[in-house]
């Protein structure tokens, strides 16, 4: 049969015609949606208010669970006695590092904001400074800033911030709260029965899929448990190094642009670069000043860290397996910041690594569906 | 057709273990730089302390290694990634240390630089032939 004829089929027609039937349908079902929109966001909401918790106590439970198998294989057990455990040594963790790095930050922060500190250098430095070395010249400067009181940008700006703020803090300081107190708790719950919940869960799967479902599950838990245990320790990492060379090249702030370092590192390929903006700005601006670092220094400390971080670090820890392709990474980041906010650009790596993994697994039966049927006999193939 | 020779666990461990051992003191003075704790207290007994932990450390550690050598000796894995890991770690806290420890011997903070850049470099060829030899990773390969 040639090309065009075997375009004109009857399977492909049928296939076609299936495909278009979907498409109708599925327009059909987004406009009857959005009809009721209101109904539907109310249903969004509660459901993110929902999963939000959910996906993080899931998350956390893959850092947590692997250290409690541990300590069961240990001989710490009951469940119930190796989760308080972990509990324990948890909160004594945080609890410890309040105690000793709170003073540190909080030192850090009054020191940049007093009388005739930084910050008043860094104001000085836009006001004065910034404006008579203004590259394109002070005219320009001056016409720019002109234009932008006149146009009213910055107040309407600001206002409208303020407004979406006080509208919108009650409601996300509820929800920070809300998964601050029931995180804990579900996590708990979840971990003390971590298997029955996963048999449950797997109990409501078809007994056909059951065995697949498991598989995916497993390879979830492995892949996805693998990137955050990853992630994890590469924040922890970079941070204390960021942190130490800071202060070996002499920068005043050592400390809180350390952990903004460790802190961005989660959110990959933007976090480096939105770590390196206010270190590089204070450089810049205190650099002529004594004790000021060159500013060429911090870039290239942050440059080397990156390098060390993306070329020996990532793939060492993520491993072949992992490996997203960079480009994904990004338009995922954007994708999933623009849809769940900062949440979003947190979580993108660890959605894009789940959305690999289902799609992978996904090929991997169809070929393994393919094969079982062209190795079938001809007679059990057809009936 | 010659075979790549696969390490056990308890090998591999040991490299750790003497690598950790030797950089302890250098990474705990890394961690009190950052800390400020030549400001508190001299820096002779920043040291003793860092000494006195990593000689029980060592004591303790290798207790350990010899205790379970049995066990870990059994063990064999394709790539030792994870163990590979640790040891860059412990090489870059270390080596970040020794700078440290030179600004404590009083030396100038201008300096620091070109002691630890060239200390690096060594050291990451270093990794790359042990990540070779006995790891089975390569570090230049993604």
């Amino acid at each position: 049969m040639n090309e065009k004829n075997k375009l004109l089929s009857d399977k492909v027609l049928n296939k076609t015609l299936k495909v278009l039937g979907i498409i109708l349908l599925f327009l059909a079902v987004l406009f009857m949606a959005s009809q009721f929109s209101s109904i539907w966001t109310k249903i969004t909401a509660a459901i993110g208010a929902v999963l939000v918790p959910v996906a993080l106590a899931w998350l956390i439970s893959l850092v947590i669970y692997p250290i409690i198998k541990l300590l069961e294989r240990r001989g710490v057990g009951p469940r119930g006695l190796s989760v308080t455990v972990v509990y324990a040594a948890t909160a004594i963790i945080i609890g410890l590092m309040f105690y000793y790095i709170t003073p540190f930050v909080r030192d850090q922060i009054a020191q940049f904001f007093e009388v005739g500190g930084d910050y008043d250098a860094i104001v000085a430095y836009f006001k004065g400074d910034f404006k008579t070395n203004f590259i394109f010249g002070q005219g320009v400067y001056d016409w720019l800033s002109q234009t932008i009181k006149d146009s009213g940008l910055v107040e309407n700006t600001i206002a409208d911030a303020a407004d979406n703020l006080s509208s919108r803090l009650a409601s996300t300081m509820l929800s920070v709260i809300t998964i601050i107190f029931i995180l804990p708790i579900l996590l708990l719950f979840y971990l003390l029965d971590y298997e029955r919940v996963n048999d449950s869960l797997r109990s409501i799967v078809p007994t056909k899929y059951e065995k697949g479902t498991s598989e995916l599950g497993s390879r979830l838990n492995q892949t996805v448990g693998a990137y955050v245990r990853g992630q994890l320790f590469l924040m922890i990492a970079i941070g204390t190094a960021a942190t130490i060379i800071y202060k070996l090249i002499g920068l005043k702030y050592f400390f809180v642009f350390g952990m903004i370092v460790g802190f961005t590192n989660i959110i990959p390929y933007f976090g480096a670069i939105i770590a390196m903006i206010p270190v590089v700005i204070y450089a810049v601006i205190t650099s002529e000043q004594a004790g000021g670092v060159n500013p060429l220094l911090v870039v290239g400390v942050n440059v080397g860290l990156q390098f060390i971080e993306g070329n020996i670090f990532q793939p060492i820890i993520m491993g072949r397996q992992l490996s997203i392709h960079p480009l994904i990474i990004i338009v995922s980041i954007l994708f999933f910041g623009s849809l769940f906010g900062t949440l979003g650009v947190v979580f993108a790596s660890p959605i894009a690594a789940t959305i690999r993994v289902l799609i992978t697994f996904y090929k991997e039966k169809k070929e393994t569906l393919n094969t079982a049927e062209s190795n079938a006999p001809p007679a059990a193939a057809t009936s | 057709m010659k075979r790549k020779k696969v390490y056990n666990l308890f090998q591999i461990n040991l490299i750790l273990f003497y690598s950790f051992s030797a950089l302890l003191v250098p990474i705990l003075i890394g961690f009190s730089y950052i800390l400020d704790l030549q400001l508190l207290t001299s820096v002779n007994i920043i040291v003793l302390v860092a000494d006195i932990i990593a000689a029980v450390v060592f004591i303790v550690g290798l207790t350990f290694i010899l205790i379970t050598r049995d066990h870990f000796q059994r063990r064999l894995k394709p790539s030792y990634s994870r163990e590979f890991l640790w040891l860059i770690i412990i090489a870059t806290f270390g080596i970040l240390g020794i700078g440290v420890i030179f600004i404590y011997l009083g030396g100038e903070l201008f300096y620091v630089p070109h002691i630890i850049i060239p200390l690096f470099l060594t050291t990451y060829l270093l990794l790359y032939v042990v990540g070779q030899k006995y790891f089975n990773i390569n570090l230049l390969k993604r």
